[in-house]
């Protein structure tokens, strides 16, 4: 390329992408500006539906048919790809810009070996013969920090982990040596230790070898760990951006604060211990999954080994853990929505582990359960009302007073009541998650488990929620079993805490104490691994209104 | 956007359905065929299974006179024959026309007749497990059976006629209805509404109906439309080759084919009048098949 | 694997002998009865008796199942009522035509329909796709009889080129083996194509939906490769199955397709051996068909691990 080359690696001036008609707005992103410098990483950071996934597919030219970018610039290293034709965007994807994404699992082809699949970059860009471009495929492995690359290059996808195979995308896109290095939340679908791993193989990748990185996420943890510079986006508007300590020290717009402020403290407050009778016990409660085979083949997984707990009338009990830990195994024994395989739930004094259904149904009343994802918790025929009152009429109440109670429980979770008659597609995902909620609390239970609850739910919802749990939970004395793979979250609301760790108890006590003094290497483990952990976002929120005040 | 939002799913459905163009084309020709069905004896038709010695194997157009006989003794009549007669001298356009019923009542009972049975079969497979792996094992079997001969088979058992073709073409459609129900089912109950069902103390009759089987509306109204469409072809092929239903008693538009194909090289319009009109048909419930699964459930292609 | 095909036959089995016990059953609770038919018309009811006790039919169900049961297990399908031979030879003849038609017909059917799928796929909206899909919504609606005679009456009465129906062994060359085949295959062909290339294109479609496809995408890879080594080698599993599918359902085709024109294969054996009530012959074709369908599934699933790493038995 004749041009000079420029200062930074990717500027983008004033980007505007048109939104197909008939949506609630207009643009998916507006007069969005911000550049990167070579070796800096720049987080793009926004709630779901802020734009900052767009931006990156406008980027790098991938975006849907739909979506059409109407003015602005995006220049990589001084060439505008807006204005690039296919072929040249084609040689620079790849040469000169990369891109990851956040599913491992899916971004991989599944039915080629991934040493083609990096070899297939220096393929589509390169002369070199296969041999050559095997041997530079198993030396990228090898940077990337792969165990035996000269064994792996030959795998499939689905012989790798999920770290494994997002360490193969960072291989691939940086085999050539990009300028730009584009990664779209590459570390939300993983667990939080293998998160800590990704994200200083990025940052030790990027300071390496001098790449420029837009790195967008919805986690101020992650901004902490690894920005230099932070742009906030809010409806497809940059609503403030700067260097990452002015903006984590002290954010200046609203929003920034009021996300900040959501973000849960890593720090558990202080809790007066609780000591209500138990309203549900397990021991050694055990669920194995499969079976042998005929010949002896056939996978058994111990979900869930000699489980003992008990949760507190008017506690927040939490269980956290990475993905298969059996967390998930273990609530869903205890709401027999799968039978245990051996092992005792007490729940107020009756035994449940063992009852046949038709047994069950009187104690099922007593416990119940809000879902992870609240697109799939309700019906999507039925109105929320028919949802809400389905229980208590099961249970033989009057359909008059159950109509009055779901009123009542919709002005409790802060929805009007003209709700009751509307269907689930009509409302948002914290909305539905509020439904659920009164779903739940409709039938007076004794015990509430929360699986993964505000899990998939934005920074600023998912902190409504939790107060809100925690309101029914004063208010009507009830135990809450909170299961969470977010250590931010448990620190905030559990009284208590149970780690688990490949189906095991290795730890538990009240949750203060299991932050201060971790007893068991996992725990430790899990808790350095909490990125930013050492920030604390509410601190930071408050402090820049103060300044905001001070200086104003 | 608010007032398509405030209808219910079904609603939105429905206004989703009329703005599908082949809903609206196959709809309207089978609609079309309906009537010409229900309305044979008053589209200028005279007894198909009515014999004429002397007008036998005649062109399209042709005017003869028939023999009636009436309360008065034997008179002739003038008529004229639209489409030709076959060898015994029947009006084919009469015969055409009343067959577009029975390819009706087949492919219509079949479908509802397949689909009742198979939901059932399907239901029971899916939530009760340990009668799930015979069942399907009986269900692998009967598939295992091509559908053409088993039909076949099951004809060969009963005498001839409307009824055993029926049964005959039902036998081979309820393993697919029960396959598509039972991995419904399988998919629905992992659901967490159900799970929320389940701990609201709904019990299985009631969760069943609920909140299963709404799941399978949309899907076997799809699965259904082409079981009709393969049954009409199922006993066209039954009738033509002599096995189902046959043409001295009811013509349908198998069995006219049947009888023409020892002439087809002198008169093979014969053969195409009704092949035609059997094709139409086919394509026409086909087509609106295919609108409903558009719009009804567009993950269906996967499941076949 | 091996423990895996081990398993896989071990499991056809009571596929089989469900098959076997329902085909025997149906057939004898039939009210036709198959003494009388070989009579004829004017037999006294002692001769019906007489051919009936030659037969085996006055033996208990139970007995005349065992027998027969364990006949067909060492390879001796009887002997046929109405032909007088025994099945496995009346079999062994007329299996040459119905092979050679299932084969040329397959060949015609994969070579046009995948093709067709993936350009309506890869062009998805455009005329092309419109009009390919069109021709595939009229191709599943006409049965292949009616497009059986349409062929006939253009290509060999109108047209004169090829012949009207029959059958010439591949021993007595190639050409005339040919020539005889090519109304037959095509005509049972369309149906199969329409709806391969309609699997095909709705396989294609949903793996171009996917993120490895976005990925091939950022690597800066021609949409051409895209297709080809990304997404028809994920949509071969589905398409593959679809094709045994066709091949195994193929069958039924047969019978009809045999019957238009006139080819002496097993097609036109089931329709003679219903018509005249040959229980032996009808027994041993459909056991036949079953075992074959069985079988192509078999095939099909094995080749799954070929097409798919991620499949391992």
């Amino acid at each position: 390329m004749a041009e000079a080359k420029s200062e930074y690696v990717l500027e983008v001036e004033n980007l505007t992408v048109q939104l197909p008609e008939g949506l609630d707005r207009d643009k998916a992103i507006q007069n969005i500006s911000f550049n990167i410098r070579p070796s800096e990483i720049v987080c793009v950071v926004g709630e779901s539906g802020s734009g900052k996934s767009v931006t990156a597919q406008a980027v790098m030219g991938l975006l849907p048919s739909e979506l059409k970018p109407v003015s602005g610039r995006a220049s990589l290293e001084g060439e505008d790809t807006l204005a690039a034709g296919k072929a040249r965007l084609r040689e620079l994807r790849g040469t000169r810009m990369a891109m990851i994404f956040q599913e491992p699992m899916t971004a991989l082809n599944p039915v080629a070996r991934v040493g083609e699949q990096i070899g297939e970059m220096l393929e589509i860009h390169t002369d070199l013969p296969a041999s050559e471009r095997r041997k530079r495929a198993v030396e990228i492995m090898e940077s990337v920090h792969l165990p035996e690359p000269e064994r792996m290059v030959d795998t499939y996808p689905h012989q790798l982990s999920g770290g494994q195979r997002q360490r193969i995308m960072i291989a691939i896109a940086l085999v050539l040596d990009p300028a730009l290095l584009i990664a779209d939340e590459p570390t939300t679908a993983l667990d939080v230790t293998t998160q800590a791993q990704i994200l200083k193989l990025i940052k030790e990748m990027q300071e390496r070898r001098g790449t420029g990185v837009l790195f967008i996420t919805h986690d101020f943890g992650v901004v902490a760990e690894i920005a230099d510079r932070v742009v906030v986006m809010q409806n497809g508007c940059v609503v403030e951006q700067g260097l990452k300590d002015g903006i984590l020290g002290s954010p200046r717009h609203s929003y920034t604060r009021m996300l900040m402020a959501s973000v849960p403290s890593m720090t558990p407050p202080e809790r007066e211990p609780v000591n209500g009778s138990h309203a549900v016990k397990t021991d050694l409660l055990c669920k194995r999954y499969g079976r042998a085979g005929w010949f002896g083949g056939g996978r058994v997984v111990l979900a869930a080994r000699n489980v003992n707990l008990h949760v507190c009338k008017g506690e927040t009990m939490g269980i956290v853990g990475e993905s298969g830990s059996g967390k998930s195994t273990v609530a869903r024994c205890i709401a027999r929505l799968i039978e245990p395989t051996s092992g005792s739930i007490h729940l107020d004094k009756t035994e449940i582990a063992t009852l046949p259904e038709s047994k069950l149904r009187e104690h099922r009343r007593k416990v119940q359960i809000v879902f992870q994802d609240p697109y799939r918790s309700l019906n999507p025929r039925r109105t929320i009302g028919s949802s809400l009152i389905e229980a208590p009429l099961n249970y033989g109440a009057n359909k008059k007073k159950a109509i009055q109670d779901a009123y009542e429980l919709l002005d409790l979770v802060g929805l009007p009541r003209d709700s009751m008659d509307r269907y689930p597609h009509q409302f948002s995902g914290g909305q539905r998650q509020r439904i659920c909620i009164a779903r739940a609390l409709m039938v007076e239970p004794e015990f509430l488990i929360a699986d993964e609850a505000v899990s998939a739910l934005d920074v600023s919802v998912q902190a409504q929620v939790l107060k809100l749990l925690d309101t029914i939970r004063v208010r009507y004395n009830l135990a809450i079993l909170f299961i969470t793979h977010d250590l931010r979250v448990a620190a905030q609301i559990c009284d208590r805490l149970v780690v688990m760790q490949n189906g095991i108890v290795v730890e538990q006590g009240p949750t203060r104490e299991v932050y201060a003094n971790p007893s068991h290497d996992y725990t430790r483990l899990l808790l350095a691994a909490a990125p930013g952990g050492n920030v604390d976002f509410g601190a930071g929120a408050a402090s820049g209104k103060q300044m905001q005040i001070t200086g104003g | 956007m608010s007032d398509a939002a405030s209808l219910s799913p079904g609603r939105q459905m429905v206004r989703l359905l009329l703005s599908h163009p082949s809903v609206l084309v196959g709809g309207a020709l089978v609609l079309a065929i309906c009537l010409i069905a229900l309305m044979a004896p008053f589209l200028d038709t005279r007894d198909p299974n009515a014999l004429s010695t002397s007008n036998r194997l005649k062109e399209p157009g042709y005017e003869g006179i028939m023999k009636v006989y009436t309360d008065e003794g034997r008179i002739k009549v003038p008529v004229v024959f639209r489409l030709g007669s076959d060898s015994l001298g029947r009006d084919i356009y009469s015969r055409v026309i009343y067959g577009s019923r029975v390819s009706l009542v087949v492919g219509i009972t079949v479908a509802s007749l397949a689909i009742a049975i198979g939901m059932i079969i399907g239901l029971v497979a899916g939530y009760v497990r340990w009668l799930d792996g015979i069942i399907m094992r009986i269900m692998d079997g009967l598939m295992a059976i091509p559908a053409i001969l088993l039909a076949i088979a099951v004809v060969s058992v009963f005498n001839a006629g409307l009824t055993s073709v029926i049964i005959a073409i039902v036998v081979p459609e309820v393993p697919r209805v029960v396959r598509l129900v039972r991995s419904i089912v399988l998919s629905i109950r992992e659901e967490p509404y159900v799970e929320a069902a389940i701990t609201a103390g709904t019990r299985l009759p009631l969760l069943l109906v609920r909140h299963v089987l709404p799941n399978t509306v949309a899907p076997l109204i799809v699965q259904g439309t082409f079981i009709v469409a393969s049954a009409i072809i199922l006993e066209a092929i039954l009738s033509f080759l002599g096995l189902g239903i046959p043409a001295d008693e009811i013509p349908t538009w198998g069995n006219i084919m049947g009888t023409a194909r020892e002439n087809f090289q002198l008169h093979p319009h014969q053969i195409f009048y009704p092949g035609i009109i059997l094709a139409v048909t086919v394509l026409a419930v086909n087509m609106l098949g295919d609108g409903l699964r558009d719009t009804l459930d567009p993950r269906f292609a996967k499941r076949m | 694997m091996g423990l895996y095909l081990l398993k896989r036959l071990l499991a056809t089995i009571p596929v089989m002998l469900f098959v076997a016990v329902f085909i025997f059953l149906l057939l004898r609770l039939t009210p036709g009865d198959p003494a009388a038919m070989l009579a004829g018309d004017y037999a006294t009811d002692a001769q019906i008796e007489e051919i009936r006790q030659k037969l085996g039919l006055t033996e208990p169900l139970l007995k005349q199942f065992i027998i027969w049961f364990f006949n067909t297990i060492q390879g001796d399908l009887g002997e046929s009522f109405y032909f007088k031979k025994q099945v496995t030879d009346l079999i062994a003849a007329r299996l040459e035509p119905t092979l050679s038609l299932s084969i040329v017909t397959i060949l015609l059917t994969v070579s046009i329909a995948v093709p067709m799928g993936v350009i309506a796929a890869y062009r998805q909206g455009s005329w092309t796709d419109r009009l390919l899909m069109g021709f595939s919504a009229l191709g599943f609606s006409v049965p292949v009889f009616v497009i059986g005679f349409a062929l006939v009456y253009v290509f060999a009465i109108k047209l004169d080129w090829l012949p009207v129906q029959g059958y010439k062994r591949i021993s007595g060359g190639l050409l005339p083996w040919i020539t005889y085949l090519i109304l037959p295959s095509l005509a049972l062909s369309v149906i199969f194509i329409a709806f391969i290339a309609r699997m095909t294109r709705t396989s294609v479609l949903e793996v171009l939906g996917e993120d490895y496809i976005r990925t091939a995408r950022a690597k800066g890879q021609t949409e051409s490769k895209v297709l080809v080594r990304h997404a028809l080698r994920n949509a071969a599993v589905p398409i593959v199955t679809v094709i045994g599918f066709a091949f195994a359902i193929l069958i039924g085709g047969v019978v009809v397709t045999e019957s238009v024109f006139n080819i002496p294969g097993l097609g036109l054996l089931t329709v003679e051996a219903v018509l005249n009530r040959d229980f032996p012959a009808i027994q041993a074709v459909v056991l036949l068909f079953s075992l074959v369908y069985v079988l192509i599934n078999l095939v099909i699933d094995l080749t799954y691990t070929l097409l798919d790493p991620r499949i391992r038995y």
